[in-house]
């Protein structure tokens, strides 16, 4: 096999290497595993489809489990008619009749029915009935993504997978095996919420690798290297000495990187910059206190839906926030779901949005559904029992959505007096800086809430217009643009006067190349992926 | 078997939800339950949320219900009583 060298145009995620064979898999793989099966596979098949309408419903159940406890009435009935469906005689009929007569796989067999059933759909006047198509789709996917779950647990050797596109909710099931020491995909980009998890993980990847995507054959030995952004595939032994090499170097620099854990994190003029952690999941909790984190600056709680596919419930939501306020006891701020964008919500998020970036999101999702955002609220203050918590509200654009946000956590705390449950009465709420409109009204938002975090991401895209996920502008996107500077520079001199801590949390926290420009304009606390504290940490105790 | 007519009240038709009263109610039954939608000879199995959502029952639509089995008679009057009150809506 013949040693080729790419250079990649792609972006690297994770600054490390990788040694792996390669693992393909494309988006139309995915649906289509096999097509057909032979007469003496129809039982097996059988079975299958039979484990993997059983499974589908346990999920189901469990979200009604969860519902009982909320009352959502509304999200009660989209279960029970998933579960209508799911369990549909007429269609496991013919799907068991399409494996058994004609021979079909599984997947083929539920692809072709219910692509019948969306052909029916179309020819429907009634537009109440017409939009249920998603509840079949939604099913379709739950019954397909099953099989796509097992086939992960296949991979018995160190792994780089090549793949189209990731979701975020996959990203996490692969990390589940530990031989996926890599990845390559050919479209994403480095903000998306695929991309931020990739990143704590720590696993190298290289995204957008469009044109060279065909050059990596199944199968194919591969070394990944993210800091001089190439693949070597087929290596011969002197680049696989070489990379060993570089992995062993790799790790020599996180030991030296070690030694700052217990150091202070002051500048070389004597500021301490607080550096906390972005938490998105549970995993990420050791890494966080392994790396001297002092304390969570941003707990996103997203993942809920993501892993769970199910509506979480006021108790496992606040078993979860208490887990890590009892890790991180002086400092967690907790952000309520921000929904919309490039996180869809599974199965609740029904509608497509013509603009989601300008859409249904974040604090607008939770006000247009009380229920979850009620229940959200009120298990993060029954955390606050059990140690520092502030509320951090996303995507704030207007004052009013703050005042109605405050109203519903003061009914929350209402509620919780009633159930006598106790909770930190004076819990801090702050809201996220990611809209412009909040930098031309932050006096006013200064005297209405507690605290400040910036989102970079966000802001830097609707400042400057531009679509951060869009791969023909996506190089344009820039946090440290002059207009960006600016508008922080506003916020910071008005919080500072106001005395609300301002906390920069972006994805630029985590940038040792930039960091420096926002350390000059006075920002004092930084929340940071948990992979990247160590190195902010050096670039804070190296700053002026 | 037995059988009888109805109508269909529901002003926004059958949809999503009432579709799912009719599953939910009918698999409470041993007997078979069809529902005919009189206008265009369409038959569906009131146990299967996709034959009574693709039936599409309009408001004003004549439905005729047929019942086969053991518990007909109950299954009958059960599936009479959801259109007769518009589906608890």
């Amino acid at each position: 096999m013949k040693r080729v060298v790419i250079k990649t145009a792609g972006t690297p995620l994770t600054e490390g290497y990788a040694i792996g064979f390669i693992h393909k898999r494309t988006s139309s793989q995915k649906v289509r595993a096999k097509k057909n099966i032979r007469e003496n596979q129809i039982s097996k098949e059988l079975n299958k489809f039979e484990n993997a309408i059983a499974k589908a419903n346990k999920e189901i159940d469990k979200t009604l489990c969860h519902l009982a406890e909320t009352k959502d009435t509304n999200f009660n009935k989209i279960i029970n008619v998933h579960k209508s469906i799911l369990n549909d005689p007429e269609i496991k009929k013919d799907i068991t009749h399409l494996i058994q007569v004609k021979l079909h796989s599984m997947e083929t067999a539920i692809n072709k029915k219910f692509g019948e059933i969306e052909k029916k759909f179309t020819s429907i006047k009634n537009p109440y009935l017409k939009e249920r198509i998603n509840d079949y789709k939604f099913v379709k996917n739950s019954l397909i993504e099953e099989y796509d779950e097992l086939s992960q647990k296949k991979i018995s050797r160190p792994t780089v997978l090549v793949l189209e596109d990731i979701s975020p909710r996959e990203v996490i099931d692969y990390h589940k095996n530990k031989n996926v020491v890599g990845f390559c995909l050919k479209y994403g980009s480095r903000t998306s919420h695929a991309s931020i998890i990739l990143k704590s993980l720590h696993l190298p990847s290289i995204i957008e690798t469009k044109s060279n995507y065909k050059k990596l054959e199944e199968g194919a030995k591969v070394i990944i290297d993210t800091i001089d952004n190439t693949l070597i595939l087929n290596p011969d032994t002197k680049d696989l000495e070489k990379c060993e090499e570089k992995i062993k170097a790799e790790k020599a620099k996180t030991e030296k990187l070690k030694l700052l854990i217990k150091k202070p994190s002051l500048t070389k003029s004597g500021k301490l910059i607080k550096i906390r952690a972005n938490i998105d999941f549970e995993e990420e909790i050791e890494i966080a206190i392994k790396n001297g984190a002092c304390g969570v600056g941003l707990l996103r709680t997203e993942i809920f839906y993501l892993e769970k596919l199910t509506l979480p419930s006021r108790k496992e939501q606040f078993n979860y926030y208490k887990k890590i306020v009892e890790k991180f006891k002086n400092s967690v701020t907790i952000r309520t779901f921000d929904f919309g964008g490039d996180k869809s919500l599974g199965f609740l998020n029904l509608e497509k949005e013509e603009n989601p970036a300008l859409g249904l999101r974040g604090i607008r999702f939770s006000l247009k559904n009380p229920e979850i955002f009620a229940t959200q609220l009120e298990a993060i203050l029954m955390a606050s029992a059990y140690g520092k918590v502030k509320i951090l509200l996303p995507m704030i654009s207007r004052i009013d959505e703050l005042e109605e946000s405050k109203k519903i956590l003061e009914s929350c705390k209402d509620k919780l007096e009633n159930e006598n449950l106790p909770y930190d009465k004076n819990v801090q709420i702050g809201i996220m800086i990611e809209v412009p409109s909040v930098v031309f009204l932050i006096e006013s938002f200064a005297k209405k809430c507690d605290f400040f975090s910036i989102g970079t991401n966000d802001l830097t895209q609707y400042i400057m217009a531009i679509d951060r996920n869009n791969n023909h502008i996506g190089e344009h996107y820039d946090e440290t643009n002059p207009s960006v500077l600016a508008a922080l520079n506003i916020v910071l001199q008005t919080t500072q006067k106001e005395q609300k801590p301002t906390s920069l949390c972006g994805e630029i926290a985590s940038n040792s190349e930039k960091i420096d420009k926002f350390l000059d304009l006075g920002i004092d606390e930084l929340s940071v992926n948990t992979s990247s504290i160590l190195t902010i940490k050096e670039k804070v105790i190296n700053h002026e | 078997m037995i059988s009888q007519e109805t109508t269909v009240k529901l002003k926004s038709g059958i949809h999503a939800r009432p579709a799912q009263l009719i599953v939910q109610t009918a698999e409470e039954f041993v007997s078979d339950i069809f529902l005919e939608k009189i206008k265009e000879g369409f038959k569906a199995n009131a146990k299967s949320i996709f034959n009574v959502m693709a039936m599409a029952g309009e408001c004003g639509d004549k439905i005729q219900i047929t019942t086969i089995g053991d518990d007909e008679d109950d299954a009958l009057e059960a599936m009479l009583d959801l259109f007769d009150c518009s589906f608890n809506q």
